[in-house]
């Protein structure tokens, strides 16, 4: 059985599934900063690890509604593949777990965690649509 | 009849004349002394005067009768007519006749007649003082007697009135000692008020401290659970960063692979238990928020209670002054009845000995009003007698303006001495001289001028009277007064005649008539003239 590591986010009212591999660390409260004239889906820019870091709001990635409030945790993750990924931080509702989702379960953009359906981004075309 | 015969008679007729004439002053100085027993003092020298002249009288018939003896001048004749006219009582006619006799003896009797009209003056001045006064009297005692009869009603008033204000100072008293003592009873039950008032305000005292106690234990366990929430806010925190420690290292896990599984196993436990411990902080959070809730209401019920406790011990005091008030008024109270059941036991003592004394007043103003009506009928009797004396004094005629006689017979002078045919009747007018004659005299009521036969030649009334007495005027002047008893003597006599009092039908007052025959030279009557006077208004006569 072939497995792998997922970790679990809130996005208003849904789960996301965002692959582990790909995270490098999770933040809360991290202090963002405006960006004037910025398009929609991005929040800010934050400090990481002595680097700018341009922060998306997860939601309005994957179709939500804009947020009124900052997302209060971020992701920070890679996104995009081989010399065109980058390290950008995702902003969620809440981040819930490290999971291991068996390939059997995967589906199209979605799989079933304890029972109960999850989105799964698919972090490359992600980045490509972002 | 021989001289010596005739002087005898003569002389008989001088006694009889003498002593008739002492006989008749006898008996009105009896008269008087009887009658004027009130004025005795005043009219005692009057009656001592009327002896002494009714003894000059006898002794000058005596000496008349046995000296006199001069048969040539029929002396005695002429004697005879001064003595008949002076027992008729006419002092003018006497003193006229008395001319005609010697110089002594006209003389003597002259100064006699003077002396004897001054008497009779006297005594009609006196009988006038004594009606006056006995009038006076009269109406002062009638006044008197309708006052003290006034008095002793108003007395049995007023003493009916103390009477009253007895009984009811009584009751007073009684009222004011029944309110006594139920100020007393409720002064002791306002004492027991206020006593369960103090207790009450003592217990809401030590309520409203409680409170303050509970409010100060509600404030001290809000402020700890504000403290419990920032202790749960942390922990909180805690959890949530151990949340994500545990999270980045089970990334960490992941990203080693086989190495890394056993840490992230760690990594899970953690990250469970520190969701734990979040779910355990938000329910102790909301234990604790319900907690804090009801504190709150504690409090504000608390407070609540705390402001109807200090209402109530406001309220409490408010009562405990209001009730020390109503005790001192109450206490007041009882003493002014005290003083009023006091005062009004005093005033029920004087009351009586008012009352006392007003019954003996009522009976002595009774007394007072029988003897004052006893006098009034007293003087109503001397002014009787008053009246009779003046009438008395009135049957002499003297030469003076206070005798009726003498008015009459001058006023009958002015008629003339025939009525039919002379010229002085002529000239005659009965109708003005009556009404000059009644105008001129206040002490006349009436007046009229009757022929021989009877007939009403002209009459007339006092002014004061026409307009009441016009009719019975009228009724006057169309009779004949032939049967009148004065008619009858006036022709009979040669002086004028005076009848006793009887009620005018004028005035309903009593008046007296004096009438005169108006006689010619021959003697012969030719007309009669009469007046009624009116006893009332005898002072006015020659006034």
């Amino acid at each position: 059985m072939t497995t792998t590591p997922y970790l679990l986010v809130r996005v208003g009212e849904r789960v996301a599934a965002l692959p582990a591999l790909a995270v490098r660390r999770v933040v809360r409260g991290a202090r963002l900063h405006p960006l004037p004239g910025a398009g929609p889906g991005l929040v800010g820019l934050a400090e990481f690890a002595g680097e700018p870091l341009a922060v998306l709001d997860l939601a309005q990635l994957l179709g939500e509604e804009r947020r009124s409030s900052r997302p209060p945790v971020t992701v920070v993750t890679w996104l995009g593949s081989g010399s065109d990924r980058e390290l950008v931080g995702l902003g969620v509702d809440d981040a819930i777990e490290v999971t291991e989702i068996d390939a059997a379960a995967l589906g199209v953009g979605q799989a079933l965690v304890g029972g109960r359906p999850v989105l799964v981004v698919d972090l490359d075309r992600l980045g490509v649509e972002a | 009849m021989s001289p010596v015969a005739g002087r005898r008679t003569e002389s008989g007729s001088l006694v009889a004349s003498a002593l008739l004439f002492g006989g008749a002053w006898a008996a009105g100085g009896w008269l008087l002394t009887g009658a004027a027993s009130g004025t005795r003092g005043s009219m005692l020298l009057t009656l001592f005067h009327l002896a002494a002249s009714a003894g000059a009288a006898l002794f000058l018939a005596y000496e008349l009768t046995f000296r006199t003896s001069d048969p040539r001048s029929g002396l005695r004749s002429r004697l005879v007519a001064v003595f008949r006219q002076l027992g008729a009582g006419d002092l003018v006619r006497t003193a006229e006749l008395a001319r005609t006799l010697d110089v002594d003896l006209a003389s003597g009797v002259g100064r006699a007649v003077a002396g004897l009209a001054s008497r009779v003056e006297q005594l009609q001045a006196s009988s006038h003082s004594v009606a006056g006064a006995a009038e006076g009297v009269d109406h002062g005692s009638t006044v008197l007697a309708a006052s003290s009869a006034q008095q002793a009603a108003a007395a049995g008033e007023v003493t009916a009135a103390m009477e009253e204000l007895s009984r009811t100072a009584a009751e007073i008293s009684e009222h004011a000692e029944r309110q006594n003592q139920l100020v007393l009873m409720a002064e002791s039950e306002g004492a027991a008020g206020a006593e369960a008032v103090a207790e009450a305000v003592e217990g809401v005292g030590a309520v409203e401290r409680r409170i303050a106690d509970v409010t100060a234990r509600a404030d001290t366990l809000g402020t700890r659970s504000r403290e419990i929430f920032r202790v749960l806010e942390l922990i909180s925190d805690i959890a949530q960063e151990t949340h994500l420690l545990s999270l980045n290292a089970a990334l960490e896990a992941s990203a080693a692979g086989g190495r890394g599984r056993r840490f992230a196993v760690v990594a899970g436990e953690v990250r469970v238990l520190a969701e734990r411990v979040r779910d355990s902080v938000a329910s102790v959070r909301s234990q604790i928020e319900e907690f804090a809730s009801a504190i709150r209401s504690t409090v504000v019920a608390t407070e609540e209670g705390g402001k109807e406790a200090a209402r109530v011990l406001e309220e409490a005091r408010a009562a405990t002054g209001a009730l020390g008030i109503l005790r001192a008024s109450l206490r007041e109270s009882s003493e002014a009845a005290r003083q009023i059941s006091s005062v009004t036991r005093q005033q029920t003592s004087a009351t009586e000995e008012v009352l006392s004394t007003l019954r003996e007043l009522h009976q002595v103003v009774e007394r007072m009003s029988r003897d004052l009506s006893q006098l009034s009928a007293t003087s109503g009797r001397l002014h009787s007698i008053g009246l009779d004396l003046e009438l008395l004094g009135q049957t002499f005629r003297l030469d003076s303006a206070r005798s009726l006689k003498s008015h009459v017979h001058t006023w009958a002078g002015r008629l003339p001495e025939s009525l039919d045919g002379s010229r002085a009747a002529a000239a005659w007018n009965a109708q003005e001289l009556i009404d000059e004659l009644v105008g001129g005299a206040p002490f006349v009521e009436c007046g009229c001028i009757v022929d021989v036969r009877g007939k009403v030649l002209a009459t007339q009334i006092a002014h004061e009277l026409r307009a009441a007495s016009a009719d019975a005027l009228q009724e006057l002047r169309r009779r004949n007064l032939a049967d009148r008893a004065w008619f009858k003597k006036a022709l009979e006599s040669s002086r004028a005649v005076v009848t006793p009092p009887e009620r005018s039908v004028m005035s309903g007052e009593l008046c007296i008539m004096v009438a005169v025959a108006r006689r010619n030279a021959a003697g012969e009557a030719v007309a009669v003239i009469e007046f009624d006077v009116n006893v009332s208004h005898w002072t006015e006569i020659g006034a």
